[in-house]
């Protein structure tokens, strides 16, 4: 911690001391952070920045009022204090508003990747100008890259209540995306990807290239199909957006202001008994992980789904208190300015025995998803969903045609009650929580095409 | 700004410049904000944040290299300018000119003040639920900021704004069996006036309620092709959007624009002028500066028809070779500026707006408007009509519900058949790339045809 954050540390104990609070606590965050976006052999824009900032929760009499600031001045710190007793007079009080006594601090973490600032600029500028080269070499009819780019996050987050010590946790990460256009004739196709990783070393431009590269050629030429009930394979990608999208349904406060249709059914039958779904926090190298959450709260094991079966939700302090459990480490802070809200981490799908080769060569007709759109415009109570998709028909394991200006339908719940197969080509997306998953079989799914 | 002196102001320009670029400048600002939330008669929530930060910034042609902090250390803010020099790794270098800068400090909040308006709020709201048992929900709130912005740039010029924005809303949600209806006001300001003289609270919470009860007995929109009456107390939501972004000089570099290489030439009727202008006194999108330090000043975007302006900041002036209009903004010292509205509006004739509704004998009449969605490529857009009515035989008659008018931004401004001398102001917040206040408005005018769409 630099002097600066130590000065304010004791500035704000000391004023908040002065007025003999049940508890507080602070939460500070770090972050440094570079974006580079290329394009026709140069940057084309570039971006640096570093930011903190804070915020301060006093917990007194039932109610919790929140204060956030990024200007350090000892004199605001003192100003924005005062401003957190003010309001909470008018904070609406609530028996359940919890803060943490003591926190063990956590095992030192694991080593943290410094390229950010090891690793020199030139080096990353150079690697955009090999990536755009790859691109165009995978493919004859890749004609247009419309963004190349990099970014780099290093972060760094305090938290403490009155009666803790400082806790603090290091973060890295780092990526690269592309957006490409394939032209074939009059034929034209556009294909993305990204990839993000804890450590620098682990990013594979070749293979990213690759990727992007096949999600635009290969899908020159598509149409639309036949509207129908379809066998579906959703690719990793595609089954962890779904995932993203519906987690919330997991969310003990979604559950508790009757806002999930998972409300009342823990040791119900929701979904295939082939599916486990955790949430796990403590797993190392992955970008959803975390000692402590945005409470303080260690980062730990949910298991959601136990062959089939709801077996928990997600919590932070306020509803783990209103139903008599223990947090599960879920408390999110994005960013300084807001509350900590109820949010996965990693969340992982348990693998199945069958290559990803295995589900698409399936008997008879199968529609692979390969990309949706809209997906926010989803029902998040109910989990109905109407979306956009593109993809492949293949039959018998061989392509038919690949397809597009399709829509698919249906519900959530019945999607995962309808998985027939999981195959074992686990890979994770940094979505709305780090969703580590393989591709799924989907028995029947509506397709609504021409 | 912040204490950091004038001459080391000057050394960050001159090292922001020193591999390259045609032009830099530094960005700065203080905020300090204020806001709370009322729903079901109680404080759902409040927010008050003290903020500030520094945005760094180098142009070369149509390539920027930036940085933004809230580290304002002097060894902090030279490395920054130094990784955005090396980024651009020119041999070409450029000294900056000399600026003059005041330093003025920053209003702190006073929470106190708001005392007041925090009782006012839940008082007002239970006397909205008190009007009647269909009022299933009302949500007020209020937002109070105060923000100073400070630019330097390396043509040696420098200059402050202090802002002082203020808004409140009030939501109301009404039932009646299976219909329900939303209805809304939010009146915004800028500078040191009272929002609540300037736009009493009791008359806006009465109009959202009237309008949310009145709408649960309309009638569902005819559907079709048909002239349309746009009220002047509308809003000018639909010339921000269906005209306005069109006309960033962005887009026209871009070449995602239907406005390009049109200037001189007819792109709506001879009745309509449409005019951007950040310098009219209290309007929401108003400012002294924008956020590259350039003067907002009455811009005629089109002038009887003819388009004659872009809107403009400073990167995109230089790219297309037209002038600076004051549109340079930002959200915050995170954000780099882009060319964005300030107030947008039609113009007002000297046409009587009674004269302009009676030119309809059968259509539909549209007395405020909801939100909205526009593709800025092709122009075509939907609108939500949240207060709306049906004219037949030259009467206002039943209140319309679940209607939208859908349309051609460009054929909408041919359409324009009458306009009237009764514009009025909307605030509104401008959601392209960030968020930034806006104030929108035009007269009360007539399109000789426009689809109205159902649910």
């Amino acid at each position: 911690m630099d002097r600066n954050l130590q000065d304010f540390f004791q500035r704000a104990q000391v004023e908040l001391e002065k007025f003999g609070f049940e508890n507080w606590d602070i939460y500070c965050t770090q972050e440094q952070a570079r974006d580079i976006s290329w394009r026709n052999k140069e940057i084309e824009d570039f971006k640096e920045s570093s930011d903190s900032g804070y915020a301060i929760r006093i917990l007194d009499k039932q109610k919790v009022s929140l204060v956030y600031a990024n200007n350090f001045d000892l004199a605001k710190i003192t100003k924005n204090i005062e401003n957190a007793k003010f309001i909470l007079d008018y904070m609406t009080p609530d028996e359940n508003f919890k803060m943490h006594g003591k926190i063990a601090p956590p095992l030192t973490q694991e080593e943290v990747d410094l390229s950010f600032n090891e690793v020199a600029l030139n080096k990353k500028i150079q690697s955009l100008a090999e990536f755009e080269e790859l691109l165009f070499a995978q493919h004859p009819t890749i004609k247009k890259i419309e963004q190349i780019g990099y970014g780099e996050v290093k972060e760094t987050s305090f938290y403490r209540t009155k009666y803790s010590p400082i806790l603090e946790e290091e973060t890295t990460h780092y990526g690269y995306s592309a957006d490409v256009i394939a032209q074939d004739g009059e034929e034209e196709e556009s294909g993305s990807d990204f990839s993000y990783k804890r450590k620098f070393r682990d990013l594979d431009i070749a293979a990213l290239a690759e990727k992007v590269a096949y999600n635009a050629y290969s899908m020159l030429h598509s149409k639309p199909i036949r509207s129908g009930y379809y066998q579906v394979v959703l690719k990793n990608d595609i089954f962890a957006q779904f995932l993203s999208t519906f987690l919330d349904l997991f969310s003990a406060d979604k559950v508790q202001n009757n806002k999930s249709v998972l409300a009342g059914k823990i040791g119900e039958q929701i979904a295939s008994s082939s599916l486990y779904l955790v949430d796990d926090g403590t797993l190392p190298g992955q970008l959803g992980s975390m000692l402590f959450d945005g409470e303080g709260t260690p980062a730990q094991r949910t298991p959601l789904v136990k062959e089939g079966k709801l077996s928990g939700y997600l919590y932070d302090l306020k509803t783990a208190s209103k139903d008599k459990v223990q947090a599960t480490g879920n408390a999110l802070r994005a960013g300084y300015q807001g509350s900590p809200a109820i949010n996965p981490t990693n969340i992982i799908v348990g693998k199945g025995q069958s290559s990803y080769e295995d589900l698409i060569s399936a008997k008879d007709q199968v529609l692979v998803i390969n990309n949706v759109m809209g997906m926010h415009t989803s029902n998040l109570v109910n989990g109905d969903f109407s979306v956009g998709a593109t993809g492949y028909l293949m039959n018998n394991g061989g392509l038919i045609t690949p397809v597009k200006q399709i829509t698919i339908a249906g519900n959530f719940l019945q999607l995962l009650s309808n998985i027939s197969n999981i195959a074992s080509d686990v890979e994770s997306f940094p979505y709305h929580g780090n969703i580590i998953t393989p591709s799924v079989l989907i028995s029947e799914l509506s397709v609504s095409g021409v | 700004m912040f204490g950091l002196s004038l001459e080391f102001s000057q050394k960050l320009i001159d090292i922001l410049l020193s591999k390259g670029g045609n032009f830099a400048d530094i960005y700065a600002e203080e905020e300090e904000l204020f806001s709370f939330v009322v729903e079901n008669n109680k404080v759902k929530a409040i927010k008050t944040g003290i903020d500030k930060g520094l945005h760094l910034r180098v142009l070369k042609g149509n390539k920027t290299f930036s940085a933004y902090t809230n580290n304002t250390s002097e060894l902090g803010l030279q490395s920054l300018a130094q990784n955005i020099a090396h980024s651009l790794n020119d041999i070409q270098t450029q000294r900056s000119q000399v600026a003059v800068l005041s330093d003025v400090a920053m209003n702190s909040l006073q929470l106190d003040y708001y005392k007041d308006t925090l009782e006012n709020f839940i008082t007002q709201s239970k006397k909205i639920y008190q009007q009647s048992p269909k009022i299933g929900q009302a949500t007020l709130s209020y937002y109070n900021a105060h923000k100073s912005v400070w630019v330097i740039n390396s043509n040696g010029e420098a200059c402050q704004d202090n802002r002082i924005y203020n808004r409140y809303t009030v939501n109301v949600v009404a039932k009646d069996g299976d219909i329900t209806q939303t209805s809304f006001e939010g009146p915004g300001i800028t500078g040191k006036e009272n929002i609540f003289l300037l736009h009493p609270l009791q008359e806006a919470s009465d109009n959202v309620v009237a309008r949310a009860l009145l709408m649960l007995k309309a009638k569902p929109a005819p559907t079709g092709k048909m002239p349309v009456i746009l009220l002047g107390e509308a809003g000018g939501t639909m010339i921000h959007e269906a005209c306005g972004h069109a006309l960033e000089a962005d887009f026209i570099y871009k070449d995602t624009s239907i406005f390009k290489d049109k200037i001189g030439t007819r792109v709506a009727a001879e009745c309509v002028t449409v005019v951007d202008d950040g310098s009219i006194p209290h309007q929401y999108g108003s400012y002294q500066f924008d956020d590259e330090g350039v003067a907002p000043r009455r811009n005629v975007l089109i002038e009887k028809g003819i388009l004659k302006n872009y809107i403009t900041d400073r990167m995109n002036a230089d790219l297309l070779g037209i002038p600076l209009s004051g549109n340079g903004r930002r959200e915050s010292y995170q954000s780099k500026p882009v060319p964005r509205m300030s107030n947008t509006f039609i113009e007002d004739t000297h046409m009587d707006s009674a004269r302009v509704i009676d030119s309809v004998a059968q259509g539909i009449l549209v007395k405020r408007m909801g939100g909205g969605q526009v593709n800025i490529t092709n122009g075509e857009f939907i609108f939500e009509i949240s207060e709306g009515y049906l004219i037949e035989k030259g009467k206002i008659t039943t209140p319309i519900r679940g209607a939208s008018m859908i349309g051609n931004g460009p054929q909408v401004l041919q359409d324009i058949a009458m306009v009237a001398n009764d514009k009025k102001f909307i605030a509104g917040v401008c959601g392209k790339y960030d968020h930034v206040p806006v104030g929108d408005a035009q007269p009360t005018l007539m399109i000789k045809e426009l689809t109205i769409g159902g649910m």
